[in-house]
Parts: structure tokens; sequence; C-alpha cells
């Protein structure tokens, strides 16, 4: 008993100085101290071993087979056949970057991707501000919502939204006084379903990890940046934004990665039969290739959509490592 | 990598050297123990559980020491997972494909061929033609075909009797009679559909050009396919479906006909054209039981022959042995256990038509299907039909065509055009 | 002036909550709605005629309580793996400076960049030649792999945040290693495990395209792919699919409402406010 008393003491010190350390450390916003050499050399190598078997088996092997892939001719024939695939060279490159639907496809992926993302970050962390000035009971009831929300899978979120959009039964048009409106003839119109789709698919996810985000900042620091005049929003930007910006930063970045590859939210929304007007790059791929067993093209795509990304983020990956070390 | 690959392809070499010396057919002997794996689509585990039952237990009967696994595939990945299994070497024994699927895999030499062994599987000398064409590339057999389906008109006998109607109509003018009475007594709900149509329904569309004297595509003299949607026949039966379409559906142009059926349980469509397992639905465990004896089915009368009528699609599913399996002999016996007479009668009981002439279904619900049986067509056997397939280009021509977002002459040129990119491509 | 402000916050509070709640209320009424209810001209917001045919169809069948089995093994353990390997990692980069440090970091998302889609023809061969084809283990790899880059990026952050001098305070103070990790860096890390426990969570319970690749015996499916099994053979109704749905979503609903009292208290453990 006695003894338990003297333990809660002491955690209760140790988190008084954890302020007092976090804070000192925030402050003086200079660089924490960089990561050290270990005393031990093997130890990081030992901790990430088993993150890093993974990768490889499952992500870095097949990457390096569709990186392969991407430079033969590999169909049905080889396939049946056991032939080895010839090797095409730079055959299926050329026939990708010649295909105007490819073009189309990429400028309509990043329109679509940079509403996604931007419409997703800004109701996630507003969402997420907004949890922390409202009540307990209230904010336990958004984040049940939210929660709730993240775990309906994105083929029945996409599903349920198709049935509200439709054109005789649906929700929506009851709810506008639209009649029968149909939102799928008009392009922009059905994208902007499954960009809300996306949205509110996505929201929770940035909305609660931007809170969990938000609880670590010192609620000292608030304060004191209050005491010495600061207006909320510049509280938001000074403070509690750079504070945040490791998190968001990895959220913009998985954000710009999975809307980039948003597959299925058109894909059901169109029956699985998208237009041409509706073909995002991951459709495009999917159906050009995928579907057409040409698993040379395909990976071809795949890499082509690679490169892509990594020319979005390269700069941004690198910024972030480097705010890593300075965290 | 390329060291690798080398060897691989070596070693393949070598295998395929040794299977051709050893005697692989015959090897199957029935003490013999091993594992036959089969894939089969949903259908069969959802509508006829039983009958692959017992077809594993009449196996174990001829091979007591033989243990079947079979898989259930859906319809959107079940090619590429196939594909991935082939290239992993566990690629199932036995394979069940669309009767549009085969054509493909034909040609890649994916399956062992059946010619020779024909005699083993009952009713042979009694298949639908439009089956057996489908598992036979350069005149061999290659599959076995599993079950059919063609299409007609499923209607509510209620809803047209409202309207003074007892009998079906069985020309194109009482059809439209028909559909102006229903769309007068309806006149108040823009969501009632007299004859539910949209656009994204190939087995819908095409049949008016069948009708109109056209085909999807023909082979020419100089080996090249045409595409002929865009021919006056093309046009002239894409105008009357559209006109169909104008007379009698209310709703989303731009879907397909799943939802068909639902609709007509809402009370809300009084017709629509599909299969029979689209018809069985109405009052099957997704629809209304209670609908049960108000659904019929007729032949759909033709809009250019005064006396005649539409042809139907007729599809289906094929059985095939893979080329790769080591167990030939079991695989067959597997596929003549599971497709004969007493099996066929499962299927069209569960809504399909039997494999073979020979069984017809006596349900009078079923009689639009059994009449429409008279003329039917399939797709054209270009061994890259399946990429037009993919790729959608008949589906978004259509939709483009039922929307009014293009001309009937401008969609199909321009739909033309891509299918014989496609048809011809090497 | 405070008062208006607070009146606002919740205002929006509650939008929100409807906003995000609605469709899930779609999804629940509309699987214990009779088909001529739900096409009906005038959209009933409340269902007049409940029933529970669909839900009846789906408590029925076997093959679902199976996959239900089989969804909660495969998810329970990647939960608690993904958490143990993302800390491990985010320990050794955000303490240690060692080769290869931030060419781990990149690739760790640079391995993100591709498609699933695209990947899943090389994943299968890799997998299945290991001997994980039609096993729930190899579901398990998948999904590890699948979590790591948000699991071990966030965990970083929340590592790093740790201050390295409280640690070794607490060392000083008496306690083991061990002691100090449970007493100091855990309940400041907590809130990123929770955050990524329920990341993983979701992603294993929900992901359906891995899992249809590497299962063959149906009596190894997941839920989605009992699902899709479900309702795909000759498309899909609107009501077993909502009423399906429903069940799979619920678990995951209901765990973490009862959840809900240590989610917030975790979500906020390390947060400092007196």
């Amino acid at each position: 008993m006695r003894r338990a008393r003297i333990v809660r003491a002491r955690r209760i010190t140790v988190r008084k100085e954890a302020v007092a350390v976090t804070v000192a450390t925030h402050a003086a916003a200079g660089p924490a101290p960089a990561p050290r050499r270990p005393r031990r050399p093997r130890l990081p190598f030992l901790l990430i071993a088993p993150a890093a078997v993974i990768l490889l088996l499952v992500q870095a092997y097949p990457l390096a087979r569709v990186a392969a892939l991407s430079f033969q001719s590999w169909g049905l024939a080889q396939i049946f056949s056991d032939e080895a695939a010839p090797f095409v060279g730079l055959e299926n490159f050329q026939r990708i970057l010649s295909d105007p639907l490819f073009w189309a496809a990429l400028r309509r992926t990043l329109v679509l991707t940079a509403a996604m993302v931007s419409l997703t970050m800004l109701f996630g962390v507003g969402i997420a501000l907004l949890m922390e000035r409202l009540p307990a009971w209230l904010r336990r009831v958004v984040m049940s919502v939210l929660v709730m929300a993240w775990a309906v899978p994105t083929f029945v979120s996409t599903q349920v939204f198709a049935w509200m959009t439709q054109q005789n039964f649906g929700v929506l048009n009851h709810l506008l006084g639209l009649g029968q409106h149909n939102w799928y003839v008009n392009p922009v119109e059905g994208l902007s379903v499954a960009t809300a789709v996306v949205v509110w698919g996505a929201v929770p996810f940035i909305a609660v990890t931007t809170y969990a985000g938000l609880t670590q900042v010192p609620g000292e620091l608030v304060e004191s940046a209050r005491m010495d005049g600061a207006s909320g929003l510049q509280v938001l930007r000074r403070v509690t934004l750079p504070l945040l910006k490791p998190v968001l930063g990895i959220q913009i970045v998985l954000s710009v990665i999975w809307d980039f590859q948003v597959f299925n939210q058109i894909w059901l929304l169109r029956n699985a039969s998208p237009e041409p007007e509706y073909q995002t790059i991951g459709i495009y791929a999917y159906m050009q290739a995928y579907q057409g067993h040409d698993y040379g093209y395909a990976g071809a795509v795949a890499l082509v959509n690679v490169l892509l990304l990594a020319v979005v983020l390269v700069v941004y990956v690198r910024q972030l490592i480097r705010m890593g070390d300075l965290a | 990598m390329k060291a690798r690959l080398l060897a691989a392809a070596a070693a393949a070499a070598l295998l395929l050297g040794v299977a051709a010396c050893g005697d692989d057919a015959g090897s199957d002997d029935p003490n013999a123990g091993g594992e036959l794996t089969v894939w089969l689509q949903v259908e069969a585990q959802n509508l006829w559980p039983k009958t692959v039952e017992a077809t594993n237990a009449k196996l174990k009967e001829k091979y007591p020491n033989v243990k079947v696994t079979v898989a259930y595939q859906t319809w959107p990945e079940h090619l590429a997972k196939f594909d991935a299994a082939a290239q992993a070497g566990s690629a199932p024994d036995v394979i069940e494909l669309g009767s549009t699927e085969m054509g493909l895999y034909m040609a890649a030499g994916a399956f062992s061929e059946l010619t020779a062994h024909r005699g083993e599987f009952e009713n042979n000398t009694t298949w639908v033609k439009a089956l057996e064409d489908s598992a036979t590339y350069q005149g061999k057999l290659y599959g076995v075909p599993y079950y059919g389906g063609d299409r007609a008109v499923i209607y509510r006998k209620d809803l047209l009797a409202e309207v003074g109607v007892t009998e079906p109509p069985t020309t194109w003018a009482g059809l439209m009679e028909l559909v102006n009475k229903l769309n007068a007594k309806h006149a108040g709900d823009p969501t009632f559909s007299s004859f539910f149509l949209p656009g994204q329904h190939q087995y819908a569309a095409m049949p008016f050009i069948y009708d109109a004297g056209g085909q999807a595509a023909k082979l020419g003299a100089d080996g090249k396919w045409d595409a002929t949607f865009s021919t006056p026949e093309g046009i002239t039966g894409l105008k009357n479906w559209k006109s169909l379409m104008d007379a009698g559906y209310k709703g989303d142009r731009t879907i397909n006909d799943l939802t068909a059926f639902s609709t007509m349980v809402a009370g809300k469509a009084a017709m629509f054209y599909d299969s029979a397992g689209q018809m069985k639905k109405v009052f099957g465990a997704d629809g209304d039981p209670k609908l049960k004896e108000q659904i019929g089915t007729f032949r759909l009368p033709s809009p250019t022959k005064a006396d005649g009528f539409v042809p139907a699609f007729m599809g289906g599913s094929d059985i095939a042995v893979t080329a790769k399996s080591k167990h030939q002999e079991w695989a067959r016996a597997w596929i003549a256990a599971y497709l004969g007479s007493a099996s066929q009668q499962a299927f069209v009981d569960a809504g399909f038509l039997a494999n073979t002439k020979g069984i017809v279904p006596s349900d009078p619900q079923m009689k639009g299907y059994v009449d429409s049986l008279a003329d039917t067509w399939t797709l054209p056997p270009a061994k890259n039909w399946a990429a037009v397939e993919k790729n959608k280009i008949v589906l978004n021509m259509l939709v483009d065509i039922a929307t009014g977002k293009q001309t009937v002459e401008a969609a199909t040129d321009a739909g033309d055009k891509a299918i014989e990119a496609l048809l011809n491509a090497a | 002036m405070r008062r208006v402000r607070n009146g606002v916050y919740i205002l929006l509070g509650l939008l929100v909550a409807a906003v995000w709640l609605f469709p899930v209320y779609w999804m629940a009424t509309t699987a214990i709605k009779p088909g001529r209810d739900m096409y009906s001209a005038q959209p009933q917001l409340i269902p007049l005629h409940p029933t529970m045919q669909h839900i009846n169809r789906v408590l029925d069948d076997p093959a679902f309580w199976q996959a239900l089995r089989n969804s909660a093994t495969v998810t329970a353990i990647t939960v608690v793996f993904a958490m143990v390997v993302a800390f491990l990692s985010a320990v050794a980069v955000a303490r240690f400076d060692f080769r290869g440090r931030k060419a781990f970091l990149a690739s760790v998302l640079v391995v993100q960049l591709v498609p699933h889609v695209a990947l899943i023809i090389p994943l299968f061969l890799a997998l299945s030649g290991l001997g994980f084809a039609d096993t729930l283990t190899g579901l398990v790899i998948a999904y590890l792999a699948f979590a790591m880059p948000f699991a071990v990026w966030t965990m970083r952050g929340f590592v790093a945040g740790v201050p390295r001098e409280l640690e070794e305070a607490a060392m000083i103070d008496g306690c083991t290693p061990l002691q100090a990790f449970r007493r100091v860096t855990l309940p400041l890390v907590l809130p990123g495990l929770i955050a990524t426990s329920i990341f993983t969570m979701i992603l294993s319970w929900n992901e359906y395209l891995v899992a249809y690749f590497l299962t063959s015996s149906p009596d190894r499916y997941t839920l989605p792919l009992w699902l899709t099994h479900f309702i795909t053979s000759e498309g899909a109704e609107f009501g077993p699919l909502m009423a399906g749905s429903t069940l799979i979503a619920l678990p995951v609903a209901i765990c973490f409402a009862l959840a809900q009292r240590n989610l917030a208290h975790g979500l906020t453990a390390g947060a400092v406010k007196g």
C-alpha cells in the first residue's frame, strides 16, 4: 500500500520532469541531440531486423520482380508454355508514353489527388483541433463516430454512397430536392462523389492520429504563448502546427500515395466498368494491362507509377527524414 | 536475375523433356493417392453444393485415395488468380471458365486437349452448339460444356393485368402498345419503368443488331477482323434498342442490369430482359418469395420482322483440365462425374440451361428461355475478344448512345475502330 | 464571448458527428429494410417495417462464423506483431545513428509507392514459394508489411518525443531498464501505439485482395472474402450486402466502444496538461 503510493508519487514527479524537459527542448527550438552512435553497434540492426525482413519479403522482392517484368514480354503464352519470357528492352515503356489515354488519366489523377489530399487534410486537422475544444462527452461521441466510419471497408462505403446517390431512390436527391438527378452522366459530378467517398473514409484516420499528436503538445507551451499575448490563430501557427509537423508530414505523404492509387471507390461507383472519363492511373493500369493478362506491360505501368510518385515525394521525404533528426 | 531466369528456363525445358518421355496419361493408378484441386465459380457453392459433394463421393468410389479440394472463385479476379497460380506451379487440375473467357486460354495452351476423350463425357453428342464451340479451338476440343444460359423478357403478371393484358405480346407492335399502356397507368410515378433497360448491358443491346441482320464482328478474307457495329444493320439494331429504352425505361442509363430484379420486386419495373438466374432472383432469397406466381417470361419480339423474334445471346461456362496437371485421368473422371445428366437437372433447377439439348426445363416459368433457344448467337470466336470485354469498349459505346452523349453513328464508328485495333493486335 | 464560441464548437462537433454517422446509419438501416421499402420514391429516413430477414441470412450461414474466427485470429496476431515490430524499429531509428538508417526510413516509404494491385502476383509467388499459400500466417505477414510504413513512422515520432534524459533519470532513480520503459517510455508512446493498433486492426480486418489470392480453402476465408462470396454470385443486392457489412463493421465498432475509455485515456496519456 505504502509502496504503491511511493511509486505513484515518483511517477508524478517523473511526469512533471517530463513536462519540464519537453518544454525546455521545444522552447529551445534548436535541434535536439541527434541520434547517437550506439554503444553496441549491432543493436539497431537487430531492432530493425524484423521489419526489414518482412518488408523485403512482401514489398521489396515483389517490387524487384515487377521491375524486371517491365522489360519483358510476359503474358499467357509465357505462363502456360514454360517459355522464358523474352526481354523487350524499353518497348513496354514506349507503349505507355505513346498512349494518349495514359496522359489523360495522369492529368486526371493529379487533379483528383490534389483535391482529395487537401480536402482530407483540411477536414482531418480541422476536426482534430475541434475535438480538443469540445466538452469530453461530445469528444467521445465524435471519436466513436469517426472510428466507426473508419472501420467501414471502402467497398462497403462506396456501395452506400452509390446507393445514396442513386438516380431514382437515392436519399441525396430526395434531401436536396433534385428529383431524378443522375450524378454520373457528367464525370465532374461523378468524380466529386468519388472524392466525397475517399475524403469521408480518409478523414477519420487523419483526425484521430492528429488528435493523438495534439495530445503530445505540452499545455504549458500553449499557455505561455497565450500569456505572451498570442492570439488563438497565432498559437496554432507558431506553436501547435510546428510541433505537429512530423505527424502531418507523414500523413500527407501517405495520403498522396494512397489517393494517387485510388481505385476501389471509382471502380465500384462505375459498376466495375469505368468510362474513359473516369479512369485514373490505377484504373488505367488495371484495365489496360492487368486484365489483359499482359504482366510485362502492367509492370511497366506500375514502375512509371512509382517513378512519378517518387518525383512528387522525393523532396518531401528528404525533408521528413531531416526533420526527424531535429524533433 | 537474368542468370536465374535462364536457369529457370533450362529447368523448365528439362522438365518438359521428361514429361514428354513419361507415359503421363495412363499413370493414374486407381489405388494411387494424391490430391486433386478443382476451381469452380461461386454459383456452384451457392446454388448446387450437394451436386459437388456427390461428385466428390463418386470419385472417391473410383479412386479411394484421392482427396478432392474444391475452391470457389469470384468472377472479377479469378483469371488473374489462375495466372498467378499457374506461374507458381500450383494451378488447379480442373477449372471452370466462362464461355467468353475460353478462347484466350485455349490459344495460350493452358488446357489439355480432350478430343480423344470425348466419349468419357455424358451427352457428348447432344451438347449445345454455342457451348461446344466456345470450348473448341482450331477444331480441337479443350473443355467440356458445363451449363448455358440465354436471355428472355421477364415480366410481372399482376402489373400487366392492371392494364388489362393477360397474354404477353408476341409482336413488336404489341410490346410497344403494352409499354404505352403501362406508361399511362403509372404516369404519376417518375421512377416506374415499363421496360427496365439501362445502357450498360450489352446482352440486351447486341441482340437487336443480330435481329437487324448484323453481328459484332466478322473475319474478313484477309484474315483480319472487321468490327461491324457501324454497318447499316448495326445502326438500325441499336436505334431499335434505344427506341425501346426511350419508351419504357425511367432510370439511370449508365448502370448495368444487376438491379433490375430488385426494382421489379419493389414494383418499379414491369419487364426486363435478362438471364433465368436474374428471373429466379425476383422470388429468391434476395427477392420476394410471394412473387413466384406473378412472374412469367416470353421471347422478345422482333422490331424488324413481322412475326419474328430477336435472337438471344447464349452464354455459359465450360470446364477444362489444365495442361500442367499431373493428374489428367482423375481430372477427367471428376468432370465426367460432375457433368452427368443428374447434375444437369440441378443446374436447370437453379435457372440455367443444361449443356445438352436432351434436358429442357419443364417449368412453365422458363417458357421464354426455352422458346428463345430456337435462335441464339454467341460472341465472335476471336481470341482477342476478351480484350474488347476487358476494355469495356462495347459497354462505353452503349452508355454513350443511351445517355445521348453521342449519336449512334458517331459512337459505333469510334467503337469499331477501337475494337478492330484490339482484335487484330498480335 | 467564450460561451458563444463554445456553442459554435458544440454545433460543429455535432455536425461532424452527423456527417460521418449518416452513411453508417444508412448502411445499418438499409440492412433491416425490406426490399420494397428501399425502392420507394420517398426514401424512408427511419425504417418503418424493420425486418431481420437479411441479418438472419447472414447469421444462419455457418461460413460467416468460420470467417469471423479467421478474421479475428489474423487481426489479433497482426496487431500484436505490428506494435512490437514497429516499436523496435522506431527505437532504432529514433535513438541510434547507424549506417543505413536514412535508407531504411526512406525505403519503408518507397516500397509503399507501388499499388498493391500491381504487386499482387509477385507477392503471391513470394509467399507461396515459402509455403504460405492458403495459410493465415501468409496473411499476417502481408498485413504486417502493409502496416509498417505508417506504424514505423508514427512510432518514430512518439519515441523521439520521449526525452532520453527522463529514462536515464528514472534509471538513476533505481529503475531497471524495463521499469524505466514501463513507467516513463510506455505512457508517452501509448497514443502512438493505440493509433498504430487501430490502423493495423482496420487494415487487416478489411483487406480483400491479398486474402483472395492467397486463400483457396473455404475454411480459411476471412470476412471480406466471405462477404464477396456471399453476395456476388449474380450481382450485389443491397439488403444482404448491407446486412453483411454491418455485421462485419460491428465487432470493430463494439471493440472501440468498449475500449472507449482506454482509448481516450490512451490518446491523452502523454498529454502533460497538469
